[in-house]
């Protein structure tokens, strides 16, 4: 539908010295105004600075246009810019096509002049799809005040509390048997050496006790439907076996269970639980879980039920079935975490072959006075080492396993040589490939601990072996490595070896990661909206990221993050609306035949059949501007607004003229 | 079962290794077809100095078996199999180097084409030879023989893909289904010092006494090897060390377990004597 009075606007951005002078701005400028309805054509340095958007409106007021084109970089980043700046000049903002002339020209081209040739194929397609968009209209609707946080780690309980603060219904929902993650495995933390408990236990105690808290541990969500502002979810909570109303948490239960030798999880197997289980002592809740697979009841269908005998409040339920919840939410925030690398496939650091090799977390067990040694660094033998290897970048910075630096282990590595130099004395040699602390207090925390007397080694363990070299050190471990800064080949025994481990996604944050509709890096961590600018939003509006499913990071940053992604949530919230999409499908009654084909590759459950009619019908709320109907549909009824078989026709006719 | 056979340069004159190996192939049926003609494998210094003549060196030893019919060539020694290994890979993903070398090799009337498929003898009798074979064959049971196994460091690395890179089991497996006992230990592919044994004696010394005292630390009372310079390494470089551990071939070993006279499978070749502990098991 072309109209005679149309009037196109185009302009074309320099970004600085990103496009010109790579594209001859001015060439392209003639060339545009010469081109079919473009009334006026003009250059600027940065177009989205805001003289560049006067620039427009100005136009559109005094010249009359009623269509715009703006040939500058991703639409990603400033399509939202211009629009609105069509918008305030009085026309509909889906009037505005934007020409990608730097990722898709000066940015990947060469010679200049094919990328000015090529800057001038994507505006004159601008230009021609331009002529055909239609004004579209969004609505507002309300959002609904409360906020899913999916994981229960610290990044997932900061976050929760910090929006509950704030006044919005918070959903936790974590599948193990309690909060805590990863920290609380952790004794000291880096660089001040504050406990872990200490800091953490408030939180979780906070986050169990908040009045806008639903806690729901032993949980997991197991789909997410809608859109921003209005999403529903479905979490499944597993049976605990125990009645969480009626359970006191006196752990009787647990004392009496006479299935006691199955491998801690929170100990990192270093020490042993009974099949009715607490992870950890500050648990919450602290409502213990009847492992269904191990439980004499449950498993073997034997007699026992010793739990059910001594429960005084009567809450151990052997009958407890799955349940589901439904809820709705305006926002998501995942915190899904990571796990550390197993480090038995690096077979030359002989984790799983020599009992003495520890990978970090096992170590933090050790050191914990809740761990499985009360906090005494002591060997299988019992007694304490007395020289300790620690090997950095296990599965980090290696093209084998993981490329990336994970950030936290250098850190980490420096905390283990101190608190094996003060509690048990012993030497400490750190075999590392480069020292990266960059973080307040760090630089100042690795010179002291250098100062009490640990040994730096830069080179790469070769070799973890039990060969000795003399024959007294037999029974004790030998660390191969050259030190790289002196060129000497070393052979240092030791009795324990520390392997500090890398940090990978979590197991299932892919899962999630599919479940909420965000994509994952080469890596597998959740990708977040803009590196810079944008570091908890995700291109899927209303999800949020915070703490390491986003990327390998320490505390402080995971904390910070944590807050951001709440902030953020509660910004978005307490705006009160959103506007509904408008870059949808449409099927077009006189068209349908009724087929229904649409219905089956609908992802979003987005169509529905008015059997009264014999149509097929979108869900405006529900449609994602997906496509797959438009291209299913055999009778052509199917489009998607904005993206019309003329518009997307026209434009590539533009092109290839 | 029939095989080309690159014997190497050292199969001859190894203590015993091709007399225990005759012996086993004509017990267990398996014909080893030596390809005619063959030249020295360039080992790991050639490579080094000059890759196409190297590359052109292993060619000819392909083209050779191609004429003779054989696309699968069968070594005894670490270093011949991983340099034709190597060889292959390049030359399989090189055409333009391949037909370079053919224009060398048609002088010789000679042409090389295609993929090869490079084993070692161990890989035969572990994975050709059906177990239940050695199981109707063995006659002397050495139960309670510890032996431990030496890799080596070019059977397994960079390849792993017969067995794991740095803790290989086959040779133990093979010795077990022998009937022997393999003991656990941290030296399997750790350097023996390989040919600079005989340029820095010192130094390979030390890498030499390691291996033989984590073997003995762990139990072993003989060591096993797939290779003729390792067995010679860990034979000779024992000299001057009280109860030395004997290192017979796999091989050598294997014919004691079929029952074969240790003279048979030149057993008293080797430096450290293996008989004392012999006469006293068998």
């Amino acid at each position: 539908m072309k109209y005679d009075k149309l009037k196109i606007g185009v302009y074309i951005c320099h970004c600085g010295m990103n496009i010109a002078p790579k594209v001859d701005v001015e060439a392209v400028v003639e060339f545009a105004k010469e081109l079919d309805h473009v009334a006026i054509a003009r250059e600027y340095k940065f177009m989205c600075s805001n003289p560049g958007q006067e620039l427009i409106k100005n136009d559109i007021k005094e010249l009359g246009l009623n269509r715009v084109v703006v040939a500058s970089c991703s639409p990603r980043m400033h399509e939202p810019t211009f629009r609105k700046a069509c918008e305030k000049a009085g026309i509909n903002p889906h009037y505005f096509q934007m020409a990608n002339i730097r990722e898709h020209s000066s940015w990947v081209t060469k010679d200049s002049k094919e990328a000015t040739a090529k800057a001038k194929d994507l505006v004159a397609a601008a230009v021609a799809r331009v002529a055909y968009h239609r004004p579209l209209h969004s609505r507002e609707m309300a959002v609904k005040k409360s906020i899913l946080v999916i994981g229960g780690g610290i990044a997932g309980m900061q976050s929760a509390i910090s929006a509950a603060d704030s006044g919005y219904k918070v959903y936790l929902v974590e599948r193990e048997p309690s909060i805590g993650g990863h920290m609380a495995k952790f004794d000291k933390t880096f660089p001040t050496l504050d406990c872990a408990a200490c800091i953490m236990t408030p939180k979780m105690v906070t986050v169990g006790q908040h009045e806008n808290i639903e806690l729901l541990t032993y949980s997991e969500v197991v789909s997410l439907e809608g859109f921003v502002g209005n999403f529903k979810a479905k979490i499944l909570k597993k049976p605990r076996y125990v009645d969480e109303d009626k359970c006191t948490g006196c752990g009787v239960c647990m004392e009496k269970c006479p299935i006691k030798k199955i491998p801690s999880e929170f100990n990192e197997r270093l020490s042993n639980r009974t099949a009715i289980y607490s992870p950890f002592p500050q648990a919450v809740p602290k409502t213990p879980v009847i492992d269904p697979e191990r439980c004499r009841v449950l498993a073997k269908n034997k007699r026992c039920g010793a739990c059910e005998k001594f429960c005084d409040a009567g809450a151990i339920d052997f009958e407890q079935k799955p349940m589901y919840l439904d809820i709705e939410v305006g926002a998501v925030i995942v915190s899904t975490g990571f796990k550390t690398i197993d480090p038995t496939s690096l077979v030359n650091y002989g984790y799983g072959r020599y009992p003495e090799v520890y990978t970090s977390l096992e170590f933090e067990r050790l050191n914990n006075a809740t761990g499985p040694t009360s906090g005494k660094i002591l060997m299988k033998s019992g007694k304490p080492p007395e020289k300790v290897a620690i090997i950095h970048c296990v599965g980090s910075r290696d093209v084998r396993y993981r490329k990336y630096c994970s950030r936290v282990c250098c850190m980490y590595s420096i905390k283990f040589a101190h608190l094996v130099r003060e509690k048990t004395g012993a030497e400490v040699w750190e075999f590392y490939i480069d020292i990266r602390s960059p973080g307040k207090l760090y630089e100042e925390f690795y010179s002291r601990v250098q100062e009490e007397g640990v040994h730096f080694v830069r080179g790469r363990v070769a070799e973890v072996t039990d060969i000795p070299d003399n024959q007294e050190d037999f029974g004790r471990l030998t660390v191969v490595a050259e030190n790289t800064l002196t060129r000497q080949p070393k052979r240092i025994p030791v009795d324990m070896v520390i392997l500090s481990v890398g940090l990978e996604p979590a197991d299932g944050s892919e899962d999630v990661a599919r479940l909420v509709g965000v994509s994952t890096d080469g890596d597998g961590w959740l990708t977040e909206l803009h590196a810079k600018l944008a570091p908890v939003a995700t291109p899927t509006g209303g999800i949020f990221l915070a703490g390491c499913c986003q990327g390998p990071k320490d505390i402080p940053d995971t904390v910070a993050q944590a807050m951001a992604a709440a902030g953020e949530a509660a910004s978005l919230l307490s705006k009160g609306t959103v506007s509904t999409r408008t870059e949808i499908s449409y099927i077009d009654p006189d068209l349908c035949a009724g087929c229904q084909t649409c219905l089956n590759v609908c992802a979003y459950s987005a169509i529905q059949f008015d059997a009264g009619r014999g149509v097929s019908v979108v869900n405006e709320v529900l449609c994602q501007g997906c496509g797959s109907c438009s291209a299913a549909c055999p009778s052509g009824a199917a489009s998607v607004k904005h993206f019309t078989d003329k518009q997307v026709m026209e434009e590539m006719e533009a092109i290839l003229n | 079962m029939k095989y080309g056979f690159f014997p190497g340069c050292s199969y001859n004159s190894a203590a015993g290794y091709r007399q225990s190996v005759d012996a086993i192939n004509r017990l267990m049926g398996i014909d080893l077809v030596e390809i005619p003609d063959w030249n020295c494998c360039g080992a790991t210094a050639f490579f080094s100095l000059d890759e196409f003549k190297a590359l052109a060196l292993t060619a000819r030893l392909f083209a050779l078996a191609q004429a003779s019919g054989f696309r699968e060539i069968v070594t005894v020694c670490n270093a011949c199999y991983t340099t034709l290994r190597k060889a292959n890979q390049i030359l399989s993903s090189n055409p333009e180097t391949v037909s370079r070398i053919n224009e060398e090799l048609s002088k010789e009337s000679l042409l090389m084409e295609g993929d090869f498929s490079v084993r070692h003898y161990l890989d035969v009798l572990y994975n050709d030879v059906p177990a239940e074979k050695w199981s109707e064959n063995l006659t002397e049971r050495l139960k309670d023989y510890e032996v431990a196994c030496y890799y080596g460091c070019q059977f397994t690395r960079p390849w792993g893909d017969i067995d794991h890179m740095e803790q290989p089991t086959i040779l133990d497996r093979f010795i077990e289904r022998l009937g022997f006992l393999p003991v656990d230990h941290s030296a399997r592919t750790i350097c023996c010092g390989a040919s600079h044994a005989i340029s820095y004696a010192k130094e390979c010394g030390l890498l030499i006494s390691r291996i033989i005292r984590e073997v003995r630390a762990k139990g072993g009372r003989v060591i096993t090897t797939i290779c003729p310079l390792c067995q010679f390494n860990l034979d000779s470089g024992q000299k001057g060390i009280r109860n030395p551990i004997p290192v017979p071939f796999f091989t050598q070993l294997a014919g004691l377990a079929l029952g074969i006279n240790a003279s048979e499978l030149g057993l008293d070749k080797l430096l450290v004597p293996i008989n004392r502990i012999l006469s006293r098991k068998l």
